[in-house]
């Protein structure tokens, strides 16, 4: 199983994409409960720029790898979990904080 | 493949004993049945029963509705209609109908004899059943749940709805989405283990694919409203305010609860009806599916994705924008995979050069593709903040989520009735009928649903059992009603097409009339395939020449049962090579008894009768545990031969065996569960801080270090057990019973510690108390596991090698302690954080 | 009864109307769209190009061009969207209170003091922003005037705002959008825009306690309503302080009678005391069946004078 286990990092782009929707949601939620909106953007920003990166690299790293279907799946996941992280912080910019 | 494994003709006889083996039981006894073709049927059989129910509750409302101030319908009536069809419609027929399809078509599908535990099928299959018939039956004394499908409290709590409708819902369904669960980890189960030998994932059938992703959104979204009911009927019967507002609580907790299952729900409905359109669109046009590793790769990041938008059915409770933002983003981010697959469809149809046949099945499948289209798009028109603030609980919406359900799952499933026909019965369905069944289904779907669009928009609000003349609303109603009866012709029709021509037949099914590519398309019986293939490519009825033949003749894997029992070959999980032979149970009254008696038990005490309900609670626990002192058999000391100079061990234990991946999943259940447990504790405290105790009126330090102190030592004791049971099991009870001594210890500790805050009090008490109770029940079931071992120890069942129940019981003791450390933790550490 | 306009493609408000467009960019977009995937799902079947039956359509059509739409749209809902709260202060405060099955329609003044009350019906200046305070007695309820707004939630212990405002003058409905039980559907209101100087002149006609005509058939009705309604009712300036139902000073002067289902007006006042379980099935207020008919009459006529 340990090997099975292993191979579970196919599922890494989507699982950074996850960590980073509930990071950004959760830290929202909360700043916004104690009246605090200030942070939210730079947060939202830092997290965002962390999680982008992460799922960058892992593309990239299969990208360069010979196309196997699991190389193909980790980077295929992780390409869309790029795009799903951008989009849900671009709001940001031009949404206020807790209104 | 150039060498099969059993070149060799197979000695006579050996065709007979396995059917012999797999023969389904006789008479009576037929209810036993659990081979995965019988169980499969009665659950599509069943679905599509309670389609048929829900169905005409729907055509009643259509004739309510069809003029305006209409009283064919009171609103008591009508509003326990429309929740009972919802609720049905998804939890009694969409996801039971795909997870039945899942266990009637996997094992042929994947080259397996049946599925990894066939009991549980069975057990899932007759709560199911027999809980739903009762629960439908309710609305006959007029006990149906009347709250909607989405149950919102405070209108579900004890003070607006004091009768015990509320309550089927909250027990009735409740159950049955522990019957789906059972289900579900038996997908997952076989899709990862039991697929035919050299099955790589990356050749799996995208049906696979798509039941393995719809059990494990499954296992991570149903735990979600396990709990919100859970706490619904622990606030009703006991007063845990964790929805009243006065005392911290918060309705909208329910909500983020339900919809973060209800949200991956539609697409657990969904992904499975498109699994099957990947596997019927080749098929049709006897070419590939395009863009095999899209389409799979679509279905896994679905899966993820969907965890992503429950709020989008809150964008007009008043959440802060910002918030909302995010999920109108991963509303549209979703929308990429499921554009992935329709043009896969559209390019694997063009495959067909313009000669694809114009088949029943091929008429359903362009049926789902011009209205999931539709849908899709207007779920992306949903997705758009401000326009939902005027779509959302309209009409529109109502449009919106038939062109996805109907369009997405029921056309697809009527396009696999079709399709898989002629595979579990004697004769195919008619094509002449099915015409009709289509024309009428797809003309009248359009006609009822398309005007909602407009009546949506032209302000009518959804859930309402009567509406106002002269706002435009008359004529689009009117023609929804007609359209209505035009579905329930088709249906009608169709009824009649398989009561003419379904005859139940495994060996002497009608065949491949298809001429499809996929396994399950073999030549079969009740075991499945004679010889289990090697498989080399993803169509290899296709790619690999003469495979029928010789497998029907048993040269490849395991052409007879060497064990002589049932059995099949368990394989790793990403190359699916053999690892091990499972030996599989045979029919049995025990999972009958437990799955009808925890349906009364559930049934019995949504109308408050405790103590029959206790009985029957007590009898369907023992049912199990009989069930179970059957698993695990003695091991077989000599390797068994499959052919091909393969031999498997016909035993195992550990964590490569069959039994441990099932309790993984079980595990990660009870982890889902209880991460939505702290969820609801972290939100009740930004909603509510005030309810929240300051440090100094916190139980002192010494409680928390204490449990953590005595549950490090129960961990400690069962590692011990561990050591010894390599020794000899009779010295494993005093380790055990010291363990269960610190496990109950701790508990008794985080209770008294926990005294001075009354769970009726305030929502932190509640939860608090919440927490509480479920580390009580996981130790309830560690108790009953370590027991259950302890007895196999004392009748000889249990030693060093034949380990699987005392693993079993270990790993579920580990992570007990696992989760009460962390639910210590939060509880005695978390408003210490706050200072 | 049929007044007024409750569609969404009708807007007659700032908000209404910004969403209105986006509703027109959707359903244009989503047609255009929905067109070309059938154009090409029919070359697929009939006589398709070579490129068609190839993983390229499945990256052009399923991956870049949602990604191209969608991030366009993405941007676009967040432009075009109306209702970035917390923009001009307002001075006209209405609180919106829930019921099962009514509305409780409280005007603040500028204290956020209650200044009076009404039911079911809300009216405002045409062309001023008018917030809207929304909160719930018991159930969720959503409170939905598709003329003027989107629809925004009536949620125990949350304090939901809604500006709106009214291009020009006209009767808007509105109904309750969150089920909210039993006769959900007959929960309506109305929303009365009018020109700054009639409301003005309504307003400080609210104001002012209950005035009756003074003979000998109102007192008569007075008695009536004290005897049978005073429980429940407030009527301002009598010894009427229930609190159950709607209060009912300037009673009259509303459109409609039972939470916006019926026209209001002495026949249907009648109908409604006596025998209302008819008209909204499971509504709260018990049927008065000891009254006579000549009482009834009295009592619904007396009503209608509370101008």
């Amino acid at each position: 199983m340990n090997a099975d286990l292993a191979r579970l990092r196919m599922l890494a782009g989507v699982a950074i994409w996850a960590l980073h929707f509930a990071a950004i949601y959760g830290f929202t939620a909360v700043a916004c409960a104690r009246r605090l909106p200030g942070p939210v953007p730079l947060a939202v920003a830092l997290a965002t720029l962390v999680a982008a990166a992460a799922c960058a690299l892992i593309v990239i790293a299969e990208l360069r790898k010979p196309q196997g279907f699991e190389s193909w799946m980790t980077g295929g996941l992780a390409a869309l979990a790029l795009l799903a992280i951008v989009w849900e912080a671009v709001p940001v910019v031009v949404v206020t904080p807790c209104q | 493949m150039t060498t099969l494994p059993n070149p060799a003709p197979r000695p006579e006889g050996e065709i007979d004993e396995l059917r012999r083996l797999w023969r389904t039981p006789r008479g009576l006894r037929f209810i036993t049945v659990i081979n995965n073709n019988y169980i499969g049927i009665l659950y599509v059989g069943a679905a599509f029963l309670f389609f048929v129910l829900a169905g005409i509750l729907a055509l009643l409302m259509r004739v309510q509705l069809a003029v305006p101030e209409n009283d064919f319908l009171g609103p008591d009536r009508y509003n326990q209609f429309f929740t009972m069809h919802g609720t049905i419609m998804m939890f009694l027929f969409a996801v039971p109908a795909v997870e039945a399809m899942g266990i009637l078509l996997l094992p042929n599908m994947l080259g397996a004899r049946d599925l990894p535990f066939p009991r549980l099928s069975a057990y899932a299959f007759w709560a199911y059943f027999v809980g739903g018939l009762v629960f439908f039956l309710s609305i006959f004394k007029g006990w149906a749940p009347d709250g909607g499908w989405f149950m919102n409290p405070p209108l579900t709590n004890e003070t607006y709805s004091p009768g015990y409708n509320a309550d089927f819902w909250l027990l009735g369904i409740g159950f049955i989405e522990i019957s789906a669960i059972a289900g579900a980890v038996e997908i997952v189960v076989g899709v990862l283990r039991t697929r035919a030998p050299g099955m790589t994932l990356g050749r799996m059938p995208i049906f696979a694919w798509a039941m393995l992703v719809f059990a494990v959104m499954i296992i991570f979204a149903f735990p979600a409203v396990i709990l919100a009911t859970a706490l619904l009927e622990l606030e009703r019967a006991f007063g845990w305010p964790f929805f009243l507002a006065e005392l911290g609580g918060d309705p909208l907790l329910w909500q983020h609860l339900f919809w973060f299952f209800g949200h991956p729900e539609v697409y657990i409905i969904f992904l499975p009806a498109a699994g099957m359109v990947s596997m019927i669109v080749p098929t049709l046009v006897q070419a590939p599916l395009v863009a095999y590793r899209y389409v799979a790769l679509a279905l896994a990041a679905t899966a993820f994705l969907s965890f992503g938008l429950w709020v989008h059915h809150m964008f007009a409770t008043g959440i802060p924008r910002l918030s909302l933002s995010f999920f109108q983003a991963a509303s549209m981010a979703v929308a990429i995979p499921a554009g992935v697959q329709v043009f896969a469809w559209i390019a694997t149809l063009a495959q067909g050069r313009g000669r694809m046949k114009m088949t029943t099945p091929a008429l359903f499948v362009l049926g789902f593709l011009f209205t999931f289209v539709l849908g899709g798009l207007t779920g992306v028109m949903v997705a758009v903040i401000p326009f939902d603030w005027q779509a959302h609980d309209s009409y529109f919406i109502v449009a919106h989520l038939h062109y996805v359900l109907i369009g997405g799952m029921v056309f697809p499933l009527f396009a696999g009735f079709y399709y898989w026909m002629p595979y579990t019965s004697r004769h195919r369905l008619s094509e002449r009928l099915g015409r009709w069944v289509f024309g009428l289904m797809f003309v009248g779907f359009n006609v009822a649903f398309f005007p909602m669009h407009l009546t949506g928009l032209a302000g009518m609000p959804r859930r309402v059992y009567t509406y106002a003349e002269g706002y435009g609303w008359e004529t689009p109603n009117f023609v929804s009603t007609v359209g209505a009866f035009l579905i329930a012709a088709g249906v009608l029709v169709f009824i009649v097409d398989v009561a003419r021509k379904f005859r139940m037949a495994s060996e002497d099914n009608a065949g491949n009339v298809w001429n499809a590519g996929t396994l399950e398309w073999l030549p079969n019986g009740n075991y499945s395939n004679r010889s289990i293939p090697v498989v080399t490519s993803r169509e290899p009825l296709w790619d690999q020449p003469n495979l029928a033949a010789d497998v029907e003749a048993g040269h490849y894997y395991l052409p007879g049962a060497p064990t002589g029992g049932r059995e099949t070959i368990v394989t790793s999980a990403l190359d699916a090579k053999p690892e091990f032979l499972l030996r599989m149970p045979i029919p049995g009254w025990a999972p009958l008894v437990a799955a009808w008696f925890t349906a009364a038990f559930f049934l019995l005490l949504t109308v408050k009768l405790v103590v029959p309900a206790a009985v029957c609670g007590v009898i369907a626990i023992a049912g199990m545990l009989h069930w179970a002192w059957e698993l695990d058999p003695a091991p077989l000391a000599a390797p068994v031969d499959i052919g091909g100079g393969i031999r498997l061990p016909a035993y195992i234990s550990g964590p490569r065996s069959q039994s441990w991946w099932g309790v993984v999943v079980l595990l990660l259940v009870s982890a889902a569960l209880y991460g939505c447990a702290l969820f609801s504790y972290l939100y009740l405290w930004t909603v509510a801080p005030w309810t929240w105790p300051r440090p100094a009126q916190l139980p002192g330090l010494a409680y928390p270090f204490a449990e953590a102190l005595l549950l490090g030592a129960s961990s400690l004791a069962v590692g011990l057990a561990n050591r010894r049971l390599s020794a000899g099991p009779r010295r494993i009870g005093a380790p055990l019973f010291t363990g269960l001594l610190f496990l109950i210890a701790a508990l008794a500790v985080e209770i008294w510690a926990q005294r001075d805050f009354a769970p009726t009090a305030s929502a932190y008490g509640a939860v608090v108390w919440l927490l509480a109770s479920l580390a009580g029940f996981q130790a309830l079931v560690v108790v009953t596991l370590a027991l259950f071992t302890l007895a196999r120890a004392a009748r000889g069942k249990l030693d060093r090698v034949r380990r699987v129940t005392f693993d079993n019981a270990r790993l579920f003791w580990h992570y007990t302690v696992g989760q009460s450390l962390v639910g210590v933790a939060v509880a005695h550490g978390f408003p210490r954080m706050l200072g | 009864m049929s007044v007024g306009l409750q569609s969404a493609l009708a807007p007659r408000g700032p908000e209404a109307a910004a969403i209105a467009e986006i509703t027109w960019v959707l359903v244009a977009g989503g047609a255009l769209i929905f067109a070309i995937v059938l154009v090409i799902a029919a070359l697929a079947l009939l006589r398709p190009p070579a490129w068609l039956a190839s993983t390229r359509l499945v990256v052009a059509g399923g991956i870049v061009f949602p990604v191209v739409v969608l991030s366009a749209l993405l941007a676009y809902a967040l432009v075009a969207a109306p209702r970035q709260a917390g923009a001009t202060p307002t001075d006209i405060v209405v609180e919106v209170v829930g019921h099962q099955w009514w509305w409780e329609v409280n005007y603040l003044d500028g204290d956020g003091a209650p200044d009076f009350a009404t039911a079911n019906e809300i009216r405002i200046p045409v062309g001023r922003e008018v917030e809207l305070r929304l909160r719930s007695a018991d159930v969720l309820h959503s409170f939905w005037v598709p003329a003027l707004a989107g629809k925004l939630d009536l949620i125990p212990g949350k304090d939901n705002r809604l500006r709106v405002a009214a291009d020009q003058a006209g009767t808007f409905r509105g109904q309750c959008a969150e089920y909210c039980g039993g006769p959900h559907a007959q929960m309506a209101l109305f929303v009365v825009a009018e020109d700054p100087a009639r409301f003005d002149a309504w307003r400080a006609a609210q104001r002012e306690p209950q005035q009756g005509i003074d003979d000998a058939q109102a007192a008569e009705g007075k008695e009536l309503f004290l005897a049978h309604c005073a429980s429940c009712h407030t009527l301002r300036g009598t010894a009427a302080e229930g609190e159950l139902g709607p209060d009912l000073t300037h009673f009259a002067s509303r459109l409609s009678l039972g939470a916006g289902i019926r026209a209001n007006h002495v026949g249907t006042v009648a109908g409604w005391i006596a025998g209302n379980q008819r008209m909204k099935p499971g509504n709260l207020m018990p049927e008065i069946r000891d009254l006579d008919g000549d009482e009834l009459r009295t009592l619904s006529a007396w009503l209608g004078t509370l101008k």
